[in-house]
């Protein structure tokens, strides 16, 4: 494996704590996979070892490179989320009467709460999840709520996915699950909770080997949980812990690391990294002011167009430049979903492929499981399904797969191309598990050539070689809409949205917009004198396009 | 013996005129002289529904305008006209690290696999923005999926030497087919000439010798329909028609464009008025004189690239081709004004009502004929037919002009343009 020499050194320490500040694009999956390769080599068993993720998409892709690099896809270590592994657990070390719980996918939340409660599913939901990770006290009428929404799943035997962090947890203290892993590696370690902190503790075995990677100024989830001061309080809590720093960047042109390294300096939650850019200067970043959110759609598309050439022949003489990009290149992010609204709309209308993360898009994976769990639960068909076939074969050829679309069946194989081991039955039962965790974000369609739309928090881990920030307004970034805001927080998601960003990074600023019933006028961000004047480029609408309002029609 | 013209585009596409609608287009088909017409943009969901309304199915794969619908024709022109469902798709995407953008022309048997091809596409890009839908997709992925779903769809690269949007194009072509299509090559029996191009100069690569050469429009408005087309001798049904232009059996050839007209004959830069010849675009090293930027390269460039036979070149299996130049631009020139003048287009209507459909009096009439209506035009018309034409090639964008009288210095090129 080609590893630069801080790579080197991660994947083939001894050390008994290890950080690994890995800063965008300094390679960390790489290395990861290459530690555990190197274990693997010094003869560490398989089952000592856990790698853990925050998606699957990590997971999988990680899961990949190992099986590729050693040629073999049994005798693996585990290598998923803190879902999958608690799965895993609850099955094997739990009652045999409650081992064949099953999983409470959100969209059964949801079904759940609806027929509990007329209220908003998904805010019911968020509050009950930070009840349940950190004991943030409900009001009367969720509290109601829950304790039925309690009820119904011990009635249907159904776990959701804090219980199953929770329960987990549980057993280890009660010590009716033992220290399991001598090697535990963690993955975006700025994104734990303290369930999940806890239950690392818990795991590694006495005298095992931590390895965390992460980067604190990429902690952009507290409103799920996370807790960016487990992570700045390693030093404290690991006496012997070593700290290296991935300081080399593949992905963004010197602009972008200069400026996003001098952006992040403001915050003061943070340890000091550094990164350093593998590739030389070019363009500067461009901001753009433009009247409204109208206008900001016009010109990223005006702007898309003059990289990609044109897309018709009316366009040809507007668009000399060709190039190598295509529509994947580009991403447009944003604070809101609102905002994001209008820009897909205006995409859409002028026929330009995009592609988002869909907060509802996990319903074929219901129907699919739905459909495997049937086949298990028929003993005629069970006993046909008692033979070694692998867990592909029995996919292609059972036709469930027949409904999905291409994007989808290409997941779901990703999927399954790693099971090898046991009897069928087990292996779709586990297939089952992997798949009612699969998130909106593990769906994102990351292959497909469209422009991706999303928003701050959903452009985390993604790189693109020409971002649109929009809406970089006092008010929407940092957002300060609603009450409750942390500053560095909306920061480090700023830096996260400037950092995925390859050759071109342009932040556009709207003087108003339509916001939650009327027009408000907004100043550039505050932000935008954070960064350094030197790395920044003006750039004025020309004037054609602010004469008289001929507006698009929506 | 029928003509046939399969590509054009309905009002729903983008710089099409609004009268790109099913009447008007049967309506000009009758004054051209064409029998089968294309649909057009059967992909875009309310164009299809205007055929599912306006047009009855013939049963075999064909359609015919309903009768209320039908417009007023000069009894001389008068004749059937039958549609044939064809739409055209957009591919822009990243192949061996190049941004291609390839466009093809799609026939459909039925309106249930217009249907289903339409859900297909729907999922991959936006059908409704653009009569021409842009896919990101590989156009040799979209080719299988289409052919899963409706195999007796015929797909045909569109204009396929245009240097934007197409196969061999310069600018994100590629310089085979076997490079785009790899394993479904096999199931490009045609490719579309386009109007820059003619068969003459296709039948310089030998890799060309299998394919059929046809030509079609792409008109964006009425009176541009069937400035090229095809000429076939088959039975009036889907399967036999596209039998023809799969196997050449009773494909007989077809009606072109002088290729100099055409908007991408030669090379250049439109926005600097800069007209350059292959050999002068390679002794300057691809780069513009004015503006010192690489120029478009055009057809006739491509295909000197691309070629593996001198010029000239006549493969055995040739099918003959006529070149004609539109009527209207013959009066324009009779008369010294723009083909939108009234003059031009009351003569126009005049002559079409005297002596028939346009294409019979560009091709069939005999002279004496025309003679008696127009004495010029009856020169003009003999002129053309023996191929005497002056010839201005088109460049980037830029219509070439074509004239039939006169002396070669009479052409006032513009700009660094020299003649051949």
């Amino acid at each position: 494996m080609n590893l630069n020499k801080s790579q080197k050194i991660v994947a083939e320490s001894s050390n008994k704590y290890l950080c690994v500040l890995a800063g965008p694009g300094t390679g960390k999956t790489l290395t990861i996979t290459a530690k555990i390769i190197h274990l693997l080599k010094e003869g560490i068993a398989p089952e000592e070892i856990a790698a853990l993720t925050f998606t699957q998409k990590a997971a999988i892709e990680m899961r990949d490179r190992v099986t590729e690099r050693l040629h073999k896809k049994e005798d693996i270590p585990f290598i998923g989320t803190f879902h999958l592994l608690c799965i895993r657990l609850l099955r094997a070390f739990l009652p045999k009467k409650e081992k064949f719980f099953k999983i409470c996918t959100k969209s059964m939340q949801k079904e759940i709460i609806s027929s509990i409660s007329n209220k908003n599913p998904e805010k019911i939901l968020e509050k009950i999840s930070k009840f349940k990770n950190i004991g943030l006290e409900l009001d009367e009428t969720t509290s109601q709520i829950y304790e039925k929404y309690e009820n119904k799943k011990n009635e249907l035997n159904l776990l959701d996915f804090d219980d199953l962090l929770d329960k987990t947890l549980r057993l280890l203290e009660e010590k009716r699950i033992p220290p399991l892993f001598s090697h535990i590696i963690i993955d975006e370690f700025q994104d734990i909770n303290k369930i999940q902190y806890d239950l690392i503790k818990k795991l590694l075995k006495k005298n095992g080997y931590l390895s965390v990677f992460g980067d604190p100024d990429q902690a952009i989830y507290s409103f799920r949980g996370s807790e960016i001061d487990l992570f700045l309080n390693l030093p404290k809590d690991f006496k012997d812990l070593t700290l290296i720093n991935l300081s080399l960047n593949y992905r963004s042109q010197a602009n972008i690391i200069n400026a996003s390294n001098k952006f992040i300096t403001a915050n003061t939650k943070r340890f000091s990294k550094k990164i350093e850019p593998l590739k030389s200067e070019k363009s500067k970043l461009i901001f753009i002011e433009v009247e409204d959110e109208y206008e900001e759609a016009r010109i990223i598309l005006r702007e898309i167009k003059a990289r990609l050439g044109a897309t018709d022949f009316s366009e040809l003489y507007k668009n000399k430049e060709e190039t190598q990009y295509s529509f994947s290149s580009f991403a447009v992010l944003a604070r809101t979903n609102s905002q994001l609204k209008i820009i897909k709309d205006f995409f859409i209308k002028e026929g330009i492929p995009i592609k988002t993360i869909q907060k509802d898009s996990d319903g074929w994976i219901s129907q699919l499981t739905k459909k495997l769990t049937n086949i298990l639960s028929n003993s005629d068909l069970i006993t046909k399904l008692s033979t070694n076939k692998s867990l592909s074969d029995f996919l292609q050829s059972s036709g469930i797969l027949d409904d999905l679309s291409e994007i989808e069946t290409f997941l779901v194989k990703n999927i399954a191309k790693t099971y090898k081991k046991g009897n069928l039955i087990e292996q779709i039962q586990t297939f089952i598990d992997e798949l009612s965790g699969l998130t909106p974000f593990d769906l994102f369609p990351e292959n497909l050539n469209a422009v991706s739309i999303l928003t701050l928090h959903g452009s985390k881990g993604l790189e693109f070689p020409v971002v649109f920030i929009a809406g970089f307004d006092e008010g929407l970034i940092p957002y300060t809409l609603s009450n409750d805001i942390d500053l560095e927080e909306e920061r480090r998601l700023f830096y996260v949205g400037m950092t995925r960003a390859m050759d071109d990074l342009i932040i556009l600023h709207a003087k108003k917009r339509f916001i939650k019933g009327k027009t408000l006028n907004f100043s550039p961000s505050s932000f935008l004198k954070e960064i350094p004047s030197e790395y920044l480029e003006i750039k004025k609408v020309r004037p054609k396009d602010s004469g008289p309002k001929q507006k698009y029609l929506f | 013996m029928f003509y046939a013209d399969l590509h054009i585009h309905s009002k729903f596409s983008r710089a099409t005129s609004k009268d790109m609608n099913l009447e008007t287009i049967e309506q000009w088909a009758q004054i051209k002289g064409i029998k089968l017409m294309g649909t057009g943009d059967f992909t875009h969901p309310e164009w299809l529904k205007e055929i599912d309304e306006k047009l009855q199915e013939e049963g075999n794969g064909l359609f015919t305008l309903k009768e209320p619908y039908k417009l007023q024709v000069p009894e001389s022109c008068k004749g059937e006209v039958y549609f044939i469902l064809t739409a055209e798709i957009s591919c822009i995407y990243q192949k061996n690290g190049k941004l291609r953008k390839i466009h093809l022309l799609l026939l459909c048997p039925s309106l249930r696999d217009a249907t289903k091809i339409n859900h297909a596409l729907s999922q991959i890009g936006s059908l409704t923005a653009d009569g021409r839908p842009i896919l990101g997709i590989d156009v040799k992925e979209i080719m299988r999926i289409i052919l899963e779903i409706s195999p007796e769809t015929l797909l045909i690269p569109a204009h396929a030497w245009t240097p934007h949007f197409s196969v061999f194009g310069s600018q994100s072509g590629f310089d085979s087919l076997e490079e785009c299509f790899e394993e479904l090559t096999p199931y490009i029996y045609a490719i579309e000439t386009g109007l820059s191009s003619d068969p003459k100069m296709n039948w310089r690569l030998s890799k060309l010798d299998k394919i059929i050469l046809i030509s079609n429009s792409d008109a964006h408005s009425p009176s541009k329909i069937g400035r090229e087309a095809n000429l076939l001798d088959t039975e009036l049904s889907y399967s036999a028609i596209t039998e023809a232009i799969k196997t050449g059996e009773g494909f007989l050839g077809t009606v072109e464009f002088f290729p100099e007209e055409g908007k991408y004959h030669y090379d250049g830069h439109r926005i600097c008025g800069i007209r350059l010849s292959p050999k002068e675009t390679i002794s300057r090293n691809y780069l513009c004189p004015s503006c010192g930027k690489k120029v478009t390269v055009g057809v006739m460039h491509r295909v000197e690239l691309l070629s593996d036979r001198e010029e000239g070149f006549k493969p055995d299996k040739a099918l003959p081709y006529k070149s004609i130049i539109p009527l209207l631009e013959i009066m324009a020139e009779i008369n010294n004004c723009s083909t939108q003048s009234k003059i031009v287009q009351n003569t126009y209507m005049k002559t079409i009502f005297k002596l028939g459909n346009e294409y019979e009096i560009l091709m069939n009439k005999a002279l004496s004929e025309i003679y008696e209506v127009n004495s010029k035009l009856a020169e003009a018309i003999e002129r053309m037919r023996s191929g005497k034409v002056l010839v201005e090639p088109g460049y980037d964008g830029e219509y070439g002009k074509i004239r039939v009288f006169g002396e070669p210095e009479e052409m006032k090129p513009k700009g660094q343009t020299i003649l051949f």
